[in-house]
């Protein structure tokens, strides 16, 4: 490694920074960078997917790596929050280190890996991925354009650790949590981490990604997940964002699911910070199905954007979304949901729903469906609602002998309750609590 | 003995509009009255209002629950001193479980009469004998509160919580309306049953019929914002008959 010097991304992508030893993916990770930059490097306010995501200077910062360049020593198991160890399999998303290691040798239908120790070579045999071409008959959709995404790539160029999940073929695996941590370290630095999880035909498995820690100076993360499901897998992913602070998130997933996969996402955005998620599906063989929540808590200042991109590549491929804001405060939120149907893609079953609950005159929120369907035979439904709480429900429940702030609090419950109560694991769906807790306690709660 | 609700000389504004307009009403502790009305003559402005409804301002007059002014409480505040309001249009509340709302608050209730809260078992315990009593159906109990119920099953639950909560003041706001004839004579029954020395009831309807089952100890016309008229049971038989007829001149 390179000395502990700070730099942009422009230099930390510069050949003299050099890569580690037998870094198997050097070669690739220069070619994402030169193609980050031939597209025109850190998207502008001034283009249109990134008009509410201020990335201002993420480019101009020089940041350090984690965790050589900080300094920070990575935590110990026992350092890790409580609700952590409710997870059978924990990996920490840091220099591809792992936690209670000896799980993940156990099997139980699983593989692990370090990303650069896994070699690339060892790919699946016939997953039942189909080229959406030959299926849709059509001019077929652009299937890499989440791959395309420039902070994508400056992922691939700049990941620092890269973790990898295995499930086997008819395999029950899971929950398995997938953590990274950001600890004060006196100076700005980013986190790069990179996860690709694979199930194999038949398999089934839960994970949850989480995003944690707090930070005063200038952090950024920056993280990428890629699931690839096999025919007739399912999976259910559970993304958590818990970092505070003075730290821009900007993450993806993307799912790409083969005939008859099936993905239930949850996004729960607990930010205390800025937060971006791009949150992208590619169904791209028929009996495909995807459904895509999200719940913000929003409190303070927090933002919290959620990106999502829905390609119908194939026939007969569902999609729903549903994603929920909870304002309070000066908090403010951003949703903007992508449905592409490709020619071709004729019973494709769509819809979309943003739901917002203003509890403060200062919360703001943007919500932008987006539509572009070029088939036949097609349903698709959207809608958005933004509003306060209901003045007759709450003096129904007051009516009921319920305080004032408590009978506020239920219906809060009750409007995230439709997200959460579908979050598999219970260590999340305390977090959930502990989040609208910060709701109850907020300044303009019931104000 | 003061009488458990005592409205004098109300006058109510919504949104800038008097709709209630020098309302007097006395209920003594253990009777039962009947309101009976046109439509949009105020009635269930009074039961709001009674209630505490937030927006419902009272520009001059008192009410007084047992001797109390309570003109300025909170709704909460009123319900934890035993007024219950069944609403003509019952709230749908989606995402909040129908019993838990319930069982928080008979334990809010208990609390403010320094009675031991109940845990869960107790509670359901409590619940099926009310649900059974009613005839109503376990399954709605567990759904959110009021969301998909059709309009009689709405009614119905108002008066599962009235039998849960076990109010010293219940303001039926039309109970009767959309009920089935048979729902019709299950929710008397509980009404009825509750019926004692300790508890007063006002029932608004625009039916005769459910008089027959919940018989009144006197019967208000109320019109134009005020109550215009007041008898025993064999008023609402002429009105059945007659009609309402053109508000009584009662000077401003
Ligand atoms: N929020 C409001 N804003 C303005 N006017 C209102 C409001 N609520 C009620 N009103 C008006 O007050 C009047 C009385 O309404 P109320 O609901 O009390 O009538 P009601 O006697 O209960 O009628 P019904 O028999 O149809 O139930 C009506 O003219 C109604 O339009
Ligand atoms: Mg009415």
């Amino acid at each position: 490694m390179g000395e502990a010097v700070p730099a942009t991304v422009e230099s930390h992508y510069r050949d003299e920074i050099p890569l580690p030893d037998g870094d198997r993916y050097a070669v690739r990770r220069r070619e994402a960078v030169q193609e980050f930059f031939r597209a025109g490097g850190f998207p502008t306010a001034t283009q249109e997917d990134w008009r509410f995501s201020d990335l201002d200077g993420l480019g101009r910062t020089a940041y350090r790596r984690y965790p050589e360049l900080t300094g920070l020593r990575l935590p110990e198991p026992g350092e890790l929050p409580a609700w952590t160890s409710e997870f059978e399999h924990r990996v920490l998303l840091a220099e591809g280190s792992t936690l209670n290691a000896a799980d993940f040798r156990a099997g139980n239908g699983l593989a692990f890996g370090d990303l650069p120790i896994v070699p690339a070579e060892e790919e699946e045999d016939d997953w039942g991925f189909v080229a959406p071409a030959a299926e849709t008959n059509g001019a077929g959709a652009d299937l890499d354009a989440p791959l395309r995404h420039p902070l994508e790539m400056v992922n691939a160029g700049l990941f620092d650790c890269g973790f990898r999940v295995r499930v086997g073929r008819d395999e029950d695996a899971g929950p398995v949590l997938l953590y990274s941590l950001r600890r004060e370290s006196g100076h700005p630095h980013m986190l790069h981490p990179r996860s690709v999880v694979e199930l194999a035909p038949g398999s089934r498995l839960t994970v949850v990604e989480a995003h944690d820690g707090a930070s005063e100076t200038a952090g950024w993360t920056n993280p990428s997940t890629l699931c690839r499901l096999g025919e007739n897998a399912e999976l259910r992913y559970v993304r958590v964002e818990l970092e505070t602070g003075n730290i821009a998130h900007t993450g993806r997933v993307t799912f790409q699911l083969a005939r008859n996969a099936r993905v239930r996402s949850t996004v729960l955005s607990l930010t205390g910070g800025k937060s971006r998620t791009d949150t992208a599906a590619i169904l791209t063989a028929e009996g495909a199905e995807v459904d895509l929540q999200g719940l913000f808590l929003g409190v303070n200042a927090a933002k919290s954007d959620q990106h999502t991109l829905a390609i119908h590549a194939a026939r007969h491929t569902t999609s729903r979304q549903l994603f929920k804001n909870v304002l309070s405060d000066e908090a403010s939120a951003v949703f903007d949901g992508k449905v592409v149907v490709a020619p071709g893609a004729i019973g494709t079953d769509a819809s979309q729903a943003n739901r917002n609950l203003l509890l403060s005159r200062k919360a703001a929120v943007h919500t932008r469906p987006r539509l572009e369907i070029n088939a036949d035979d097609v349903k698709c439904a959207h809608g958005a609602a933004i509003g306060k709480l209901d003045e007759d429900a709450l003096f129904y429940l007051r009516s009921r002998g319920l305080g004032r702030m408590d009978s506020h609090e239920i219906l809060v419950r009750g409007f995230a309750g439709e997200v959460v109560e579908k979050v598999p694991v219970a260590a999340v769906r305390g977090l959930a609590k502990e989040g609208l807790t910060r709701v109850r306690e907020s300044r303009s709660f019931a104000s | 003995m003061t009488p458990l609700l005592q409205i004098s000389g109300l006058h109510v504004e919504v949104e800038g509009r008097e709709i209630l307009r020098g309302l007097d009403l006395e209920i003594p502790l253990g009777e039962t009255h009947a309101v009976m009305g046109p439509n949009g003559s105020g009635k269930s402005t009074l039961a709001h209002v009674i209630a505490g409804r937030e927006g419902y301002e009272i520009t001059r007059g008192v009410i007084r629950y047992g001797g109390e002014d309570v003109s300025e409480l909170e709704p909460e505040e009123r319900a934890r001193k035993g007024v219950f309001l069944a609403f003509q249009y019952p709230v749908e509340i989606p995402g909040v479980n129908n019993t838990y709302f319930l069982k928080a608050a008979v334990n809010e209730i208990r609390k403010h009469r320094s009675q031991p809260e109940l845990d869960a078992v107790d509670f359901l315990s409590l619940m099926r004998d009310r649900v059974k009593l009613l005839d109503f159906d376990e399954d709605l109990i567990k759904r959110p509160v009021n969301e998909g119920f059709s309009g009689g099953e709405k009614k119905r639950n108002e008066i599962l919580q009235m039998t849960v909560l076990e109010p010293t003041l219940a303001v039926l706001d039309e109970t009767d309306s959309g009920l089935d004839i048979d729902a019709l004579r299950i929710v008397a029954e509980g009404v009825n049953r509750m019926r004692s020395p300790e508890r007063s009831f006002l029932v608004i309807t625009h039916y005769q019929r459910l008089l027959n089952h919940i018989v009144p100890d006197r019967v208000h016309v109320l019109q134009d914002g005020r109550i215009v008229e007041s008898g025993g049971g064999d008023l609402a038989l002429r009105l059945e008959a007659e009609g309402y007829g053109k508000p009584a001149a009662v000077p401003a």
